[in-house]
């Protein structure tokens, strides 16, 4: 499952205040103390992790606010890989 | 290694002739990089007298700093990270009589001598601010009203340009400001009234803008993005090389808790602190006056001349 993956790499990567709570899909990773730098590692994490790279469409605060989200754009960009 | 410029505009690079043939600004052959005649640092000198002027009622602690700040600080900050092409460190020989020796053999068959050279504990200073936070937090806990600082410096941004408002090396004036984030957005506020304000006393056309920074990188947009959505940095506008294309003559810049975090700058109940700047770029304001005033001073218009120089 695409969430738990993805709950995974935000641990490792330690980006958040406290990094052994429990991170629901929809709870705002920003309110959670996701900064302006750990945004950017964990997209860079994400893509390494996926194979993929974010486009400008997903360039925005809203793509990293939840697991749900980054979840939902992760399926995009990868659906756009298997169909191109 | 020869360095590209970066692309000025027709009018920009005419009007660096012009303040070259004038003899305000002298050339140095570094793109970016000029003297400055007695008559632009008098203009700078009135500015920032002005500045000095907006802000007395203020009662901010004045600290001024040389163009370089320990790299200690600067790795700190962050700020290679978001702007490694912009940054600047210091390096320095530290060898001996034998390498020195070899050092000058090297330059004098036109090798680059310049790899005896180690990184020193010193960087150029990218913005009058930077040396002011951890100098804040060394201090201990804010007081309950936070804390307001008037800071001033040399600063160094790798960016040669043939457009003369785009400097390497230029004096910022900029106030910093610490407290909460209702304290910091009030700044803000305060100070983009005062600019537009100061302007109109300059005879100067200005408004102010949504801005980011020019973050390095892929991950730039990103950045860009979250910025400007949290409202976080707003310019004044003014035109200057280019009467087409207004450049920021000033920032207002709401860091959150970036520099209290990285610094540990505590307000004083113990909570993260947070910060924001205002600042202004001397130069950049100095030729916005010489571009629409004109290159004889005493010409400008007397609202001008007395706001520069109140007379008594």
């Amino acid at each position: 499952m695409m969430s738990e993956e993805i709950r995974n790499i935000i641990k490792k990567i330690g980006v958040l205040d406290a990094n052994n709570v429990t991170i629901s899909d929809d709870q705002n990773l920003y309110d959670l103390g996701l900064d302006s730098f750990g945004t950017v590692d964990l997209m860079l994490a994400v893509e390494e992790y996926y194979g993929i790279k974010f486009g400008p469409q997903f360039m925005r605060r809203e793509t990293f606010s939840s697991i749900a989200a980054l979840d939902a754009a992760i399926a995009i960009m990868r659906h756009e890989r298997a169909t191109t | 290694m020869t360095e590209l410029a970066t692309i000025a505009s027709e009018d920009s690079v005419e009007f660096r002739d012009q303040l070259l043939r004038a003899g305000l600004l002298l050339a140095t052959g570094v793109d970016g990089l000029y003297g400055r005649a007695e008559a632009f640092e008098t203009v700078v000198q009135g500015i920032d007298d002005l500045i000095g002027r907006l802000s007395a009622a203020d009662q901010a602690e004045v600290l001024r700093f040389p163009p370089a700040m320990t790299r200690q600080g600067f790795e700190a900050s962050g700020y290679f990270r978001n702007f490694p092409h912009l940054s600047a460190t210091v390096h320095c020989f530290c060898g001996n009589e034998d390498e020195h020796r070899q050092m000058l053999e090297c330059a004098s068959t036109g090798g680059d001598w310049t790899q005896a050279q180690q990184a020193a504990d010193v960087v150029l200073t990218p913005a009058s601010c930077y040396p002011v936070y951890p100098i804040i937090a060394a201090r201990g806990r804010l007081p309950e009203s936070g804390h307001l600082v008037d800071s001033s410096s040399y600063c160094f941004r790798r960016e040669p340009s043939l457009d003369p408002a785009r400097m390497q090396m230029f004096r910022q004036r900029e106030q910093v400001c610490f407290g909460d984030e209702a304290r910091i957005r009030s700044f803000q506020a305060t100070w983009m009234q005062r600019a537009l304000a100061m302007f109109e006393l300059l005879g100067l056309p200005a408004t102010t803008d949504l801005a980011n920074d020019p973050f390095f990188g892929r991950p730039a947009l990103l950045m860009a993005n979250g910025q400007r959505s949290r409202r976080l940095k707003f310019e004044v506008l003014v035109p200057v090389s280019d009467p087409g294309r207004p450049s920021a003559c000033g920032s207002f810049n709401y860091h959150v808790t970036h520099f209290a975090e990285a610094y540990g700058i505590r307000q004083w109940d113990g909570s993260t602190a947070h910060t924001g700047c205002a600042g202004f770029g001397l130069e950049r304001i100095a030729l916005a006056l010489f571009r629409a005033h004109g290159l004889a001073l005493d010409a400008w218009p007397a609202p001008v001349r007395e706001a520069l120089w109140p007379a008594g």
